[in-house]
């Protein structure tokens, strides 16, 4: 006679077995996952402590350094890339600083509070995770060259994006080709960062005042900012001299509230 | 006691073979079709091979069956594993002659080319596996005579291990290859005999989704999947005795199925 109640037992175990594998798949990869965000973490604040050190250690060797990156720059034409990698790993404010530097020189109107930001740009595959590290520095050693109000803030950005932005900074700050300064902008627009976009979309603008596209995405990242009224004052400005309709557009949506 | 419609559906599955029970398999008609045809036909031996349980012996039952009203045909189930005892036996049957001594190959040869028979009579040797090599070599000279006609059946697998055999090499030798049946005949198959039993609510039990998980289980083989089904209506009659609100009668439950499955082994656990 059959035995139903050991049957249904060896039937549960049969059960059990059957989806032991998918269990086991699925345990695995929740471990290697879960592995991998912890180490991700662990890494991204270990960092981040390591860089605010420097950064305090070296409150006014920034802006010497800076000075020295900057001269150089033009100077170096084939550069060493991993030379200027580690350089900017050291370096971590000089692109800003040197972008500054071109306002203050350039459109002193346009600086009458400077927000210097710099973005240390991780080589990481999975871009989760943006943390931002604000470090004050004091602004003496810059006075003499920059009309700071304020304490000069300084934010950095770490992200994981792309290689490509990454590479194509360095080759822009190899040949200061407006071109690419606009397509850097646009990708940090792309990602969110208008701070970066603005910078980027303002050196463009200063390279070549002729570039429809880069005078948008700074205006854009005005308003992303929540400078609206700066936006407006910029395109403005931009329309009377070039007659630019996308600008015009972009203007009226601006001020419509279409666009935020 | 109880006669439930699983009790009397459960018996539509014991492994019986029955000409009766024989159930008109489409590949299969096709099969009976040429056998019927080249069994009229003289000299043909025929072969009919195939895996354990695809149908092998209920095939010849149904034709022993068919024939038997207007042929000389005769069955052997069960070999004769014994050569004199063989002889004897065919003798007795084909020609109607009682021996009680001994009678040997020669002898029988000598018997039946002297035999004024104006109908070729038809013997079935079911399992000829057991038979050994050499009285199948036997069976083939007599087959020669063109006094006797033989159709064997085989639990073989492999054609070509068949065709390595010296006493299969010779033309005279016609094969039939039964085979498991496919998803869709083994719906068929299911749901024909349990409405020959009157079993229409079990029939119905048996969707494509369901009829599918048993085909996964038994590959189509007829003998599995009556194992298979028995104990499965041994389960629900079970359970419609001790624990009716447990079962759905809509439907075949996978997970008795896979119960049946682990009880005639079909599953390891
Ligand atoms: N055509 C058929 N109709 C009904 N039942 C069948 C048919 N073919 C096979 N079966 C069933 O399958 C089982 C196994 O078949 P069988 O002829 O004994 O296989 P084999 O002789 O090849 O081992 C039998 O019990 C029989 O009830
Ligand atoms: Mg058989």
């Amino acid at each position: 006679m059959l035995n139903i109640n050991e049957l249904e037992k060896r039937w549960f175990v049969y059960k059990i077995k059957s989806y032991t594998p998918y269990l086991i798949i699925t345990i695995l990869i929740l471990l290697t996952s879960s592995l991998l965000l912890f180490l991700f973490y662990n890494d991204n604040s270990l960092k981040n402590k390591v860089s605010i050190e420097k950064k305090e250690v070296k409150k006014f060797e920034t802006h010497e350094t800076y000075v020295k990156i900057a001269d150089k720059v033009p100077t170096t034409a084939p550069v060493d890339i991993p030379k200027i990698k580690n350089d900017i790993q050291k370096v971590v404010l000089q692109p800003s600083l040197n972008f500054i530097d071109n306002v203050v020189i350039n459109k002193p109107e346009t600086s009458k509070k400077k927000i210097i930001k710099e973005k240390i740009i991780e080589v990481k595959p999975e871009p989760i995770i943006e943390k931002i590290i604000e470090v004050k520095i004091n602004p003496e050693p810059i006075i003499e060259k920059i009309p700071v109000e304020e304490n000069v803030s300084l934010q950095i950005n770490k992200q994981n994006t792309s290689n490509d932005i990454n590479l194509v900074i360095k080759r822009f700050k190899t040949n200061n080709n407006p071109a690419l300064s606009l397509f850097i902008a646009k990708k940090y627009y792309e990602i969110g960062n208008f701070n970066q976009a603005y910078n980027y979309a303002l050196i463009t603008n200063q390279l070549n005042k002729d570039i429809e596209e880069s005078w948008i995405i700074f205006s854009k990242s005005l308003v992303k900012l929540n400078k609206k009224d700066k936006a407006v004052e910029v395109l403005k400005q931009y329309v009377e001299y070039s007659n630019s309709s996308r600008a015009e557009i972009l203007l009226s949506n601006i001020i419509s509230g279409k666009f935020k | 006691m109880k006669s439930d419609i699983f009790d009397i559906s459960k018996d539509v599955f014991l492994d019986t073979v029955n000409a009766k029970d024989y159930i008109e398999l489409d590949r299969v008609s096709i099969f009976y079709q040429s056998l019927t045809d080249s069994v009229l036909k003289p000299l043909k031996m025929v072969l009919l091979y195939g895996k354990p349980g695809t149908g092998k012996s209920m095939f010849l039952t149904k034709l022993h069956n068919d024939l038997s009203a207007t042929k000389k045909i005769h069955l052997y189930k069960t070999p004769i594993l014994d050569e004199n005892e063989f002889y004897k036996t065919l003798a007795q049957d084909l020609l109607s002659i009682a021996y009680d001594g001994e009678l040997n190959f020669t002898q029988f040869m000598k018997i039946l080319n002297n035999s004024l028979s104006d109908e070729i009579p038809i013997v079935l040797l079911d399992e000829a596996q057991l038979y050994s090599n050499s009285l199948m070599e036997k069976i083939r000279l007599l087959s020669d005579t063109r006094k006797v006609k033989f159709v064997i059946t085989l639990h073989k697998t492999d054609k070509e291990d068949l065709i390595a055999k010296e006493h299969f090499q010779t033309r005279i030798w016609e094969t039939i290859e039964l085979k498991n049946s496919s998803s869709s005949e083994l719906k068929f198959y299911i749901q024909k005999k349990l409405l020959k039993a009157n079993c229409f609510d079990a029939a119905s039990m048996f969707q494509d989704d369901k009829v599918n998980l048993i085909y996964k289980l038994t590959k189509g083989n007829y003998r599995d999947t009556n194992k298979l089904l028995y104990t499965l209506f041994q389960i629900y009659s079970w359970y419609e005795e001790y624990t009716p609100g447990k079962i759905n009668k809509n439907k075949i439950s996978n997970k008795i199925i896979e119960m049946s499955a682990i009880h005639v082994g079909l599953l390891n656990a």
